[in-house]
């Protein structure tokens, strides 16, 4: 089956696990993956907020994303994020986007997916 | 380069559900596409004069985190979009009496919106 591009655009951070499990299984099937981080969404990229829902929620998002990450899945962050005004500590391996990012990556998949 | 067109259309009206389509919108206009900003469901409030964004539970710091970056508000945006000639439309079936159009938006069936999305390079919901 031909490779497929996907992209998922996130906005709630309750959303991201959900999110990771299917673009893990995405990439397991050889398709490309990019996650597009917003707004509370992106409150995952940040180091010290995967530290507390490890100890508050136990879960282990770290390990999920760097886990993503090691598969090639593609993690980028709004870089007009209004929670980088509090000083992101982004996680290895993320990168910062703009809109026009997102929309050239966007044009060329074969699904869009918002959460 | 052809000219892209862009479908979005927004469902919800909760701050967080209300700039994604937003900042979608005004930033596939500023690259040049055609760009068609649906509202429908809740979505349709984000039109009304009276309209006020407020964050869903356990995001309200997301209302600060805004205005300490210096965000434009919704409606702000909203104006940005159409001054960029994003087209609006809403959903007849979703528009109540009580909407008092903060910009003129014409309303049309959901099929009409489909066969727009159909025939996009891009179609998001929020």
């Amino acid at each position: 089956m031909a490779k497929k591009k996907f992209v998922y655009f996130v906005s709630l951070s309750s959303n991201v696990p959900y999110v990771l499990k299917k673009a893990l299984k995405n990439v397991e099937e050889e398709n490309e993956v990019s996650i597009f981080f917003d707004l509370d969404g992106a409150r995952v990229l940040d180091k010290r907020y995967l530290k507390i829902m490890e100890r508050t929620h136990n879960i282990d998002l770290q390990k999920m994303m760097q886990q993503a990450l090691d598969k090639g899945i593609k993690f980028f962050g709004c870089q007009m994020n209004v929670l980088i005004a509090d000083g992101l500590e982004l996680v290895e391996g993320a990168e910062l986007s703009g809109v026009a990012t997102f929309l050239e990556t966007a044009y060329q998949a074969d699904a869009v997916l918002t959460y | 380069m052809e000219k892209k067109k862009v479908v979005v259309m927004a469902l919800h009206d909760q701050l967080e559900s209300a700039y994604p389509p937003l900042n979608v919108a005004v930033g596939a206009a500023s690259s040049g596409a055609e760009v068609i900003l649906a509202f429908s469901r809740r979505g349709v409030n984000i039109l009304d004069q009276r309209y006020v964004s407020v964050p869903s539970e356990d995001l309200e710091y997301l209302s600060n985190a805004l205005s300490d970056f210096g965000v434009s508000s919704v409606h702000d945006l909203l104006g940005i979009a159409v001054e960029m000639g994003v087209q609006l439309y809403v959903v007849d079936l979703d528009v109540n009496d009580q909407v008092d159009f903060i910009h003129p938006a014409e309303q049309v069936p959901i099929k009409w919106l489909l066969n727009e999305a159909a025939s996009a390079d891009l179609f998001m919901h929020f």
